[in-house]
């Protein structure tokens, strides 16, 4: 028998190390890599803020409102301001919204022409207040 | 003359041990068998989003995004989901037939890059963890898979955008 030459011993090495390495490699697996993600955000402001409306001489109200860059869906609002106690000599103050400027792409701010007391300037009681909860949707 | 006759004994003795040594040879069929089988893969076809949420403006809540729907779910005073929202969709490729191991794992972090995290637990449509690809052997087989999962927020919650990464593995069984 002749002896092993040092290359052939090599080989054989070579051969044992690769079939280890196939051998680990051959159980068949497949792997995915997945993203999860969200953005959170803030909830408007629900403390809103304090307008004083002289409604002997101011009709129109200018509302600011600062928001993300989104496309605003819609706006509501109530389609009136009681002024008053809740008695018989509550003033009524009808709400428009005005062309809403930046609808299609909200650029903060933004900005929501309301009008109150779309009926002109009306007798009321100083230091009455109503409330008027305006919603702003976007996606 | 003398050494002659020794070679003779010796060969004929060699002979008779060769011959009892036959007789006594079995031999037995093996059979050698194998089943090929196409690789097993899978191939993610949306990832886990869950869009735009609004945190509660008080308390804590979930938010949730099952494996079987792509609308997004929120409990928790104030809290609202926006956007396109989807759950993870993949699809299992390998040997018709053939039963796969399925392995998700059971929660992983979003994080808004800045030591904010969010621990998602995951669920997937899958019973048992196994799932059966179609067709027979022989033939390409599949099966899909979807993962959902879900997550607290709350009041204090650090509005950001956030995103992480899991992995989801298939092996046959």
């Amino acid at each position: 028998m002749r002896p092993r030459s040092k290359l052939a011993s090599s080989r054989a090495l070579i051969a044992v190390v690769v079939g280890a390495i196939l051998a680990l490699a051959t159980p068949a697996e497949g792997q995915s890599v997945t993203t999860g993600s969200v953005t959170i955000e803030s909830a408007a402001s629900s403390t809103g803020a304090n307008v004083v409306l002289d409604v002997l001489s101011q009709t129109n109200v200018v509302l600011t409102v600062s928001g993300p860059a989104q496309a605003v869906t819609s706006v509501s609002l109530p389609q009136s301001l009681n002024v008053g106690g809740g008695g018989s000599a509550d003033v009524r103050l009808p709400t428009v919204v005005s062309p809403l400027a930046g609808a299609g792409a909200m650029a903060a701010p933004n900005v929501i022409a309301t009008s109150v007391g779309a009926n002109g300037p009306q007798p009321g009681s100083a230091g009455q207040n109503d409330v008027m909860l305006i919603v702003i949707q976007y996606n | 003359m003398q050494k002659t006759n020794i070679y003779i004994l010796a060969t004929a003795l060699a002979v008779t041990y060769a011959g009892a040594a036959s007789a006594q040879s079995s031999s037995v069929t093996t059979n050698g068998t194998t089943t090929i089988l196409r690789p097993v893969t899978i191939t993610k076809t949306a990832d886990l989003a869950f869009a735009r949420v609004v945190k509660p403006t008080t308390g804590s809540g979930t938010v949730t995004l099952t494996a079987s729907s792509d609308t997004v779910g929120v409990t928790g005073t104030g809290t609202l989901a926006a956007g396109t929202a989807s759950r993870a969709k993949y699809t299992i490729n390998g040997e018709g037939g053939q039963v796969v191991a399925v392995t998700v794992p059971a929660s992983f972090d979003m994080s808004d890059g800045s030591s904010h995290t969010l621990t998602v637990t995951l669920s997937s449509d899958l019973s048992g963890g196994t799932v059966t690809l179609d067709q027979t052997i022989g033939t390409a087989g599949a099966a899909a898979l979807n993962v959902g999962g879900s997550f607290p927020v709350s009041s204090t919650t650090t509005p950001a955008a956030y995103t992480g990464t899991f992995d989801v593995s298939v092996a046959y069984q």
